[in-house]
């Protein structure tokens, strides 16, 4: 009986703030056009039509074509699934690696607390720009250089929230009685500390979905990340820049409008989820 | 009878930046079986750290550096963690002050009493929540069906408690430590938890460790009496001796500054002075300072230790030393 109620209240809360509505929304669009749309699109990204290079936004290619004569609309389409490929599988390997070194580091203190958050000092030293280039050297550009880099970039941030709310959480008196009814550390950690934590990381993942599409889109850009010709928002950016003097605005402006939304609706869907999980926040 | 669990000359500091806190020196106590032991102080007198110090919880920067801790004639301080967690809720419960706390918000009642039952037992799954189920009936939870399926800030403070009890006696330890457990509640269920606790005890023969700054509380449940003050135990003995007839100095004032014994229009009675540092401790007695027959001796030397006055009654006074 409570149950419904619950749900109804959360359902209240978010629907409340027309901002956090939006930002869902443009976030299923988002998830929906990355897994649907490479199926509806009337052409494929990489189809070259030479006999049609660099057309204007037309009804038959309603965002342009590019230089390759490739329907623009189709490429962008493409660039939701991969960015959101990217940002799952980043998001994914960062919380993973994140949560379980920063409940530790929380939960241990001491010795364990001092060596992995000086490592996370040592990472955050690094901009995420730089971690890139490093690695983009060594094994060259591409999908897993951009991974990799982002993964290493991003955990940090997570380990130091995990860390913070297992050393504010094990302070409660049920870790206390926890313990004296004989659970394990090992059983604390999994058990009871990991659930009353996850909310915040939610709220992070959210959050730093956003920065995940930004970072790729930037790192592709430069050419450290992905390598063409995989459409991506940043590299379709990168290869119209040098149209813009010649007058062909689209080939930046669709895939720029598309970056910036997406990026967008991630934020602002992270803002409301804030709201219903932390209530002190919540905007009256 | 026989001995359950004997303290011998426990002694714990925390090391702080201002030095050493002596928080509890040489101690001494002993429960029998299936006996109430109940232990009265003030405030930071060191009670609650003697309960978790017995089932090896004592949080840092605490630390033990001195004496035995026997249960069952085994060192508790002895053990490895591994061996102290099979101990823990299995042969020895702890019951906290605030039960609202002392409940995971996020679980509901179902797992989490299930998890300590699974935890020291073999049973299935379904065997697990049949014996919840019994174990609430047993601390006469109304509807324990859907208790079972209610998160504990839809419970009311009494019936939180008793859930946390039904889970401390899940294993049916031979010993219970209840530290304050009814202080957070109101009156009427204050009295509702020491009946039950009372009822538990007698049907499963276990041995109780009640710990409380509430002298009425105490004459209710506790067969003995330990008075602790300012980290050092000052009494022990009978319950209705030491309310009836108090030795120490310390326990006089303390049953004189009850307010109930006090009749209207009368001012109520303090100690005066405050309890001193632990970090410098004082020559003599500790409470020398603060008390009405304080003698030239008591000023001096090493404190006084606990010395039989009569049957099971055992004084650290100076003033009462052959």
């Amino acid at each position: 009986m409570m149950k419904s109620n619950k749900y109804k209240y959360i359902y209240k809360v978010f629907l409340s703030n027309k901002l956090s509505v939006i930002g869902a929304l443009i976030v299923i669009i988002f998830l929906l056009v990355g897994f649907v749309g490479p199926f509806i699109v009337p052409y494929s990204p990489e189809t070259m039509d030479y006999s049609n290079v660099l057309s204007a936004p037309t009804f038959k290619h309603l965002f342009g074509t590019d230089e390759f004569g490739r329907d623009l609309m189709s490429r962008v389409v493409y660039g939701a699934r991969v960015s959101i490929t990217i940002g799952l599988i980043v998001i994914l390997i960062s919380r993973i690696i994140g949560i379980i070194l920063g409940i530790i580091a929380g939960y241990s203190g001491g010795v364990f607390d001092d060596i992995i958050m000086r490592f996370v000092d040592l990472f955050m030293a690094f901009p995420p720009v730089v971690i890139a280039m490093v690695i983009a050297t060594i094994m060259g550009g591409g999908v897993k250089t951009l991974i990799i880099a982002l993964s290493i970039s991003m955990w940090t941030g997570v380990a130091r929230l995990a860390r913070g709310e297992t050393l504010s959480i094990k302070q409660n008196e049920y870790i206390l009685s926890t313990k004296a009814v004989g659970g394990s550390k090992f059983h604390i950690m999994w058990h009871h500390i990991l659930p009353n934590i996850l909310p915040p990381i939610l709220i992070s993942s959210t959050l730093s979905f956003g920065r995940i599409v930004l970072s790729t889109a930037g790192l592709s850009f430069i050419g450290v990340g992905v390598q063409p010709p995989i459409p991506e928002w940043g590299l379709i950016i990168s290869n119209g820049r040098e149209y813009i003097v010649s007058g062909e605005w689209w080939l930046v402006f669709f895939p720029g409008l598309a970056i910036m939304i997406t990026v967008m609706g991630l934020n602002l869907l992270g803002d409301g989820l804030r709201d219903i999980f932390d209530p002190k926040e919540r905007k009256l | 009878m026989e001995k359950l669990l004997t303290v011998n000359n426990l002694n714990l500091n925390f090391n702080t930046f201002k030095g050493k806190n002596k928080v509890l020196r040489n101690i001494n106590i002993d429960v029998n079986k299936s006996e109430v032991l109940g232990i009265v102080g003030e405030t930071g007198c060191g009670k609650s750290v003697l309960a978790l110090s017995i089932l090896g919880l004592v949080p840092k920067p605490g630390e033990i550096t001195g004496g035995q801790i026997y249960f069952r004639q085994k060192n508790l301080l002895e053990l490895s963690d591994k061996e102290l967690e099979n101990i823990r809720g299995k042969n020895i419960s702890l019951i906290f002050q605030s039960p609202m706390s002392a409940l995971n918000p996020v679980f509901k009642v179902k797992k989490q009493m299930m998890e300590v039952i699974l935890a020291h037992s073999n049973k299935s799954k379904k065997e697990a929540l049949k014996e919840a189920l019994r174990l609430l009936n047993l601390v006469r939870v109304p509807e324990p069906e859907s208790v079972l399926e209610c998160y504990p800030h839809e419970l009311s403070g009494g019936m939180a408690q008793r859930v946390v009890i039904s889970m401390a006696i899940s294993s049916q330890p031979a010993l219970l430590i209840a530290d304050e457990p009814t202080t957070a509640l109101d009156v009427t269920i204050e009295k509702q938890i020491i009946r039950l606790m009372k009822n538990i005890k007698e049907e499963l023969e276990t041995s109780l460790i009640f710990i409380s700054h509430d002298l009425e509380i105490i004459k209710q449940i506790a067969e003995r009496v330990a008075v602790m003050y300012a980290g050092n135990i000052v009494e022990i003995g009978d319950c209705n001796d030491i309310l009836n007839s108090p030795i120490h100095p310390y326990t006089k004032a303390l049953i004189k500054a009850v307010p109930s014994r006090i009749k209207r229009g009368q001012e109520l009675q303090g100690i005066e002075g405050i309890v001193p540092e632990l970090i410098d401790l004082p020559e003599g007695c500790i409470f020398e300072s603060r008390c009405e027959k304080s003698i030239a001796k008591c000023k001096e030397g090493s404190p006084p230790k606990l010395k039989n006055v009569s049957e099971n009654r055992y004084v650290a006074c100076f003033n009462f030393e052959g």
